[in-house]
């Protein structure tokens, strides 16, 4: 009578234990010894560790600020070789713009910055898999099987030197690896208002050749005291984010910055007035932008002005998805907003709207 | 006296280290460049991986797929970051590349691919004529081009083996992003 009984228990002990954790989709991803917890930038098929080939990783790092990078490798049964928590195929505070090397082994060709120590119970990667964990996904990979023993020798001084075997691998990204932008992925809940439908105009033309793109949003609204502005010609960088409703959600398709301070020609970029600030680039060197007017005032009288030209002009693959949305914001948090349910017109060339 | 004025200048020098922003790097942190012609270029595709070291070198191929002609160019990055050419300069440029024409860049000469234009590395960052790894962007007065890169070993061709038994050179694509 028992033995049913404890067959049921163990029946239910099974059931209520979850399965094992297993390869690069399925385990979670670590922390870095520094107490960063990092994220999945990109997995890779066919990682090799045998038969004198190792797979290199080379990660340039596109975010603004250093982050902690790590290789981690699986077996073929899924089984992690290395813990990049420990320090094995990781490398810490990598700054903005470098490049670094992870590898499973040392090769006679390349350069690595960290090899990977496999750790029992994996041994080999015949054949494996992999990814790239980072603190930041704004990262760019290439991955590489190469021939850890040879060496590119002078065919004239040894013919029978063999170069090395190499190969390009592919790496399937989590999120397309664009450098990390200064708008937010979606836009800000609480920017100030135009004072009244109309009141912000926004126009778009998508030309050929490229010099021929415009960019004009005009804004008059909300009260604005020329302190909310800070001080862009020192220190508050601005930004003009563009968001439409592609894919069902809001999506950034736009994102043009006019940087604190600089000299654009012979004059400061940005020159202050009793009322506010003018940003002007005939170069159009930052990302196409020309001008920028900000005049402060009481509700109604507060006047913004946005001009953009040429190909260094982020532009957007119109048609848009309205409603759309364009937020310019300062690096304190400051923004003003419209948004743009209906728009006059809105084909392959042009998008022209008024705000509700 | 000169002790103090030794003293004031550097410590001017210092604050002015200290105030400064950081130094641009990388391929999407520095500034793009205008070309010779005076036309700005803007950033098409991301290139990490970008190797010169041991006879391995990296060539980037680009056709141009506008309806008129465009200027393309190739700067690379060291580990470090620091931008190792200079196309505004014309290293690694090419200007008014016709339509559908097909323009080769690379770090330097190799036995067995064309170039039409090898880049000569400047001093900064590293400052050894090497790129171990880098990476690096590839820029035009048009997005509408499009490129792939290969790394490969410098001083091999490919021989028919009927007459030779010299091996064949290592060659490799890589991997490169485009920029939205």
């Amino acid at each position: 009578m028992r033995t049913p009984r404890t067959v049921l228990g163990l029946s239910a002990l099974l059931c209520l234990v979850a399965p094992a954790h297993s390869g690069v989709s399925d385990t979670p991803p670590p922390t870095f010894s520094d107490g960063k917890a990092a994220q999945v930038v990109a997995l890779l098929p066919g990682v090799i560790k045998k038969n004198q080939i190792d797979t290199e990783v080379i990660c340039t790092n596109l975010a603004p600020a250093a982050v902690d990078v790590g290789f981690e490798v699986f077996d073929q049964g899924g089984v992690r070789g290395n813990q990049v928590a420990a320090g094995n195929g990781a490398l810490l505070a990598v700054g903005p713009g470098r490049t670094v090397t992870i590898a499973t082994g040392g090769t006679a060709v390349l350069h690595e910055d960290a090899v990977i120590t496999l750790e029992a119970p994996v041994t080999n990667l015949a054949n494996g898999s992999g990814r790239v964990v980072a603190t930041d996904v704004h990262m760019a990979c290439t991955a590489l099987a190469v021939d850890s023993v040879h060496t590119v020798a002078d065919p004239r001084t040894c013919p029978t030197c063999k170069p090395p075997t190499l190969t390009g691998l592919h790496l399937t990204y989590a999120a397309t690896p664009t450098p990390s932008g200064p708008c937010p992925a979606t836009p800000s809940p609480a920017c100030r208002k135009p004072a009244a439908t109309g009141r912000a105009l926004l126009l778009l033309q998508d030309r050929s050749p490229d010099t021929l793109d415009t960019l004009l949003w005009k804004w008059s609204g909300t009260g604005t005291a020329k302190a909310d502005f800070g001080n862009p010609a020192a220190t508050a960088s601005y930004q003009l984010c563009l968001y439409d409703q592609t894919g069902g959600s809001p999506t950034l398709r736009l994102a043009a910055v006019a940087p604190a301070g600089g000299t654009c020609g012979s004059l400061p970029c940005w020159l202050a007035s009793t009322t506010g600030f003018q940003y002007a680039d005939p170069a159009l060197t930052s990302d196409g932008l020309a001008r920028i007017l900000l005049k402060a005032g009481p509700p109604g009288a507060t006047k913004l002005l946005v001009q953009g030209r040429g190909p260094r002009l982020p532009r957007p693959v119109l048609p848009l998805t309205p409603p759309v949305t364009v937020q310019l914001s300062t690096g304190s948090g400051a923004c003003w907003d419209a948004v743009y349910t209906k728009p006059i017109t809105n084909d392959a060339a042009n998008f022209k709207a008024k705000s509700d | 006296m000169m002790i103090r004025a030794i003293g004031r200048i550097g410590i001017a020098l210092l604050s002015t280290l200290v105030s400064a922003g950081p130094a641009a790097a990388g391929p999407t942190d520095t500034p793009l460049p205008t070309f010779s012609d005076g036309r700005p270029a803007v950033n098409v595709y991301v290139a990490p991986g970008v190797i010169k070291n041991n006879n391995l070198e990296t060539d980037f191929v680009c056709t141009n797929l506008d309806t008129v002609a465009v200027d393309i160019g190739l700067e690379v990055f060291d580990e470090t970051g620091a931008l190792r050419n200079s196309v505004a300069a014309g290293s690694g440029a090419f200007l008014n590349v016709g339509v559908g024409k097909t323009v080769t860049v690379g770090t330097a000469g190799t036995a067995e691919l064309h170039e039409d234009q090898t880049l000569l590395l400047n001093t900064a960052g590293s400052g050894l004529n090497n790129l171990r790894n880098g990476s690096g962007r590839v820029i035009a007065t048009s997005k509408n081009i499009v490129c792939n890169a290969v790394v490969l070993d410098k001083l091999h061709t490919v021989q028919d083996p009927a007459v030779s038994s010299l091996p064949p050179p290592s060659l490799a694509e890589i991997q490169l992003v485009k920029l939205p």
